[in-house]
């Protein structure tokens, strides 16, 4: 069978089995969504949906990266992870698989809440669809760089905060493209060349990605 | 490339770097120095005040060359980071261990000159342009680095790590640049570019000139220093450095 | 100790063992033949866990060579391979899927009941027992019908019934033609061992 397969029913399982997991980067979503949606009310803050975006996105961004940086934990620490290291033919293939069940696992939900999060920020309809087509190439690359994180950080412990200040940076481009989209969508401005740089950013981050995460999940063996 | 060859070769032997290392780090020093003295005289004392910006125009003496230098040091090291990665050459994760404090500091300061210089200049400290977002963000690259150097104690564990991070970053900060520009630019564009007829007054830019040669030195002193302790450290229970402290 | 033939299943050649950037072996050199059990011996820290996941493949060799001549091999190491919240049938079944095998489902399930993890088929690796993940971790030598086996310290947590079952394993395995690498501090007193002591060499 393809180590793409194989991975990829493997992490979903395993993620089917732990749903908090995902059920809780959810609440996260929800519940910062929410603080702010009440500080807007109660504050005198007068948005456009600009601010709006922007924030709906970062919310986003934490929530996924949260969702993806347990990714290999405990395969690092039952020694499955020797075992695909010890037999596989290609751990690139097989990392493509496992961050793919993750996608599913940590960003679908989270941007499936989209709506819902942009009902309580007040962001026009008109903005939706144009914050999914972003949102997902966006949440895409979110996960794998969320996944190299983890790789990063693997027999470290679970360190959250290493985990940000690592990953959090090389967020910033897509956060720009994706929230420069939605506002100039907003303002029936022109926005096509910031979808294009996130199809591309997320290209070039399935393509390459995967060969860094492999890379450290073997390094990361050598002890 | 025959001589390029060997010297790539005798650069990743620890015992001939250490020896042939000594020499320049005490030049390096003395050139560095004696530059930025000369340069930063010059251009605070002598050098005529700017027609528009007046004499705030002279924090330009250190911010300019911290900035690209900064910039600089965060290319090697992803430079280094793909050396290691590809050859596994021990010297190049000391390179990026001996540079990458420097690299942060340089960036902090390069940030904080840039406040202090727009504040008179452009009455706000801070724009959301692409310089200021790429320097920033290379800010956080470079405390990431460290962080994960620190945290990881295993030295070949994070000497991959942080060539991986290192190589990922310098590949987001054009793209951050792109993007930031493609978001709003509100900045005077960069005064010195390479091919460009250089807008500046010869006599404005002689001390920036000399002030960037003494600190690209004094750098590079820096590093080749911390390099040379970093080396001894990790080849501690070798024979040639066992040999050196004998004969000490 | 290196006779070379063309039936050796597993040849290793001037290999450096290295433990953090430190030498801990050189020219360690090592041939498996059909039916040989190798028992590999040594104080702790002396490398021997090391060795093996250098065998498997784990760690990449970076002085010396590791022919394992594309046989399959099979690698029960110290942590069990085996994820809490899939079945014991489930893990089994992946190991092989890793180890790119179609083992059916019904030779898993002999495999499962000849460890005595018949009634442990459907419940999570998590709710075994030591014993229990253990056996588990051993029947992947079963399920993956693999030329050599490599053990690291297999006794571990194991009852006399599994110990013996064990034993008899190793000894069939070797009547079938397949050699068994064993990093153990205790021996397994089978007939015919050849031990490597890492602390003489």
């Amino acid at each position: 069978m393809n180590a793409f397969v194989i991975a990829f029913n493997r992490t979903f399982r395993i993620g089917w089995r732990h749903p908090l997991d995902s059920l809780n980067p959810m609440a996260f979503f929800i519940i910062v969504t929410s603080l702010i949606s009440i500080t807007f009310e109660g504050g005198s803050l007068a948005t456009g949906d600009g601010l709006a975006i922007a924030v709906l996105w970062v919310v986003l961004l934490l929530s996924t990266m949260m969702a993806s940086g347990g990714a290999y934990a405990q395969d690092y620490e039952d020694g499955s992870l020797e075992q695909v290291i010890a037999q596989n033919q290609s751990l690139y293939v097989s990392v493509h698989g496992s961050v793919a069940a993750r996608w599913f696992l940590c960003a679908v939900p989270i941007v499936a809440l989209v709506p819902l999060g942009a009902w309580m920020l007040n962001i026009d309809t008109e903005v939706w669809w144009i914050l999914f087509i972003t949102l997902i190439p966006g949440s895409i690359v979110f996960t794998l760089f969320g996944v190299l994180g983890a790789t990063l950080t693997l027999g470290v412990g679970r360190n959250g905060v290493l985990l940000a200040l690592l990953v959090l940076p090389l967020y910033v481009p897509v956060l720009l493209l994706g929230v420069g989209a939605c506002q100039r969508s907003a303002n029936q401005e022109p926005f096509e060349f910031a979808l294009i740089g996130i199809l591309a950013i997320a290209m070039g981050a399935i393509t390459f990605l995967p060969f860094a995460i492999a890379a450290l999940l073997r390094v990361s063996q050598e002890y | 490339m025959n001589w390029f060859t060997r010297i790539f070769h005798k650069m990743g032997s620890p015992p001939f770097f250490y020896r042939g290392a000594k020499v320049w780090v005490s030049w390096l020093y003395v050139i560095g120095f004696v530059s930025l003295i000369v340069g930063t005289v010059w251009g605070l004392a002598f050098a005529p005040a700017d027609r528009l910006q007046g004499d705030s125009f002279r924090i330009i003496y250190l911010h300019v060359p911290t900035a690209h230098l900064s910039q600089l040091i965060y290319i090697a090291i992803a430079v280094a980071g793909f050396v290691y990665l590809v050859w596994r050459m021990k010297m190049a994760d000391v390179f990026i261990v001996s540079a990458v404090w420097l690299g942060a500091w340089l960036t902090a300061f390069a940030l904080f000159s840039g406040i202090v210089w727009g504040i008179p200049t452009w009455g706000t400290g801070w724009v959301w342009d692409a310089r200021t977002t790429s320097v920033l963000v290379q800010l956080f690259l470079f405390l990431g680095l460290i962080a994960l150097r620190t945290a990881i104690p295993n030295s070949q564990r994070g000497a991959l790590a942080v060539a991986v991070l290192a190589i990922v970053g310098v590949i987001n900060i054009p793209i951050i640049k792109y993007s930031v520009d493609w978001f709003t630019t509100l900045h005077q564009p960069a005064s010195i570019q390479i091919g460009n007829p250089v807008s500046i007054d010869p006599s404005m830019l002689w001390p920036l000139l000399v002030n960037t040669i003494g600190l690209y030195a004094l750098a590079a002193g820096v590093i080749l220093y911390y390099m040379r302790i970093n080396v001894l450290r990790r080849e501690r229970n070798s024979e040639w450095v066992r040999d050196i402290v004998d004969s000490n | 100790m290196t006779q070379v033939n063309s039936s050796t299943l597993l040849q290793v050649s001037g290999l450096e063992v290295e433990v953090a950037e430190r030498p801990l072996l050189t020219d360690f050199n090592l041939s498996v033949n059909p039916g040989a059990l190798i028992e590999i011996k040594g104080p702790n820290g002396s490398g021997k866990t090391t060795l093996l996941r250098y065998l498997a493949g784990i760690r990449r060799a970076h002085r010396g060579s590791i022919d394992l001549r594309s046989h399959s091999f099979a690698y029960v190491g110290q942590k069990s391979g085996l994820n809490a919240a899939l079945t014991a049938y489930e893990n089994l079944r992946w190991l092989t899927q890793n180890a790119d095998q179609n083992t059916s489902e019904t030779e898993l399930m002999r495999v499962l009941s000849e460890l005595g993890l018949k009634s442990c088929r459907d419940m999570p690796v998590g709710s075994l027992s030591a014993g229990q993940v253990r056996r588990c971790g051993l029947a992947s030598l079963l399920a993956l019908k693999a030329r050599i086996w490599l053990l690291d310290e297999p006794l571990t947590s194991l009852d006399e019934s599994a110990i013996d079952w064990l034993k008899g394993a190793i000894t069939s395995h070797r009547a079938s033609g397949g050699g068994a690498v064993v990093a153990t501090h205790a021996t397994l007193g089978l007939p015919d061992t050849e031990t490597i002591d890492l602390n003489v060499s």
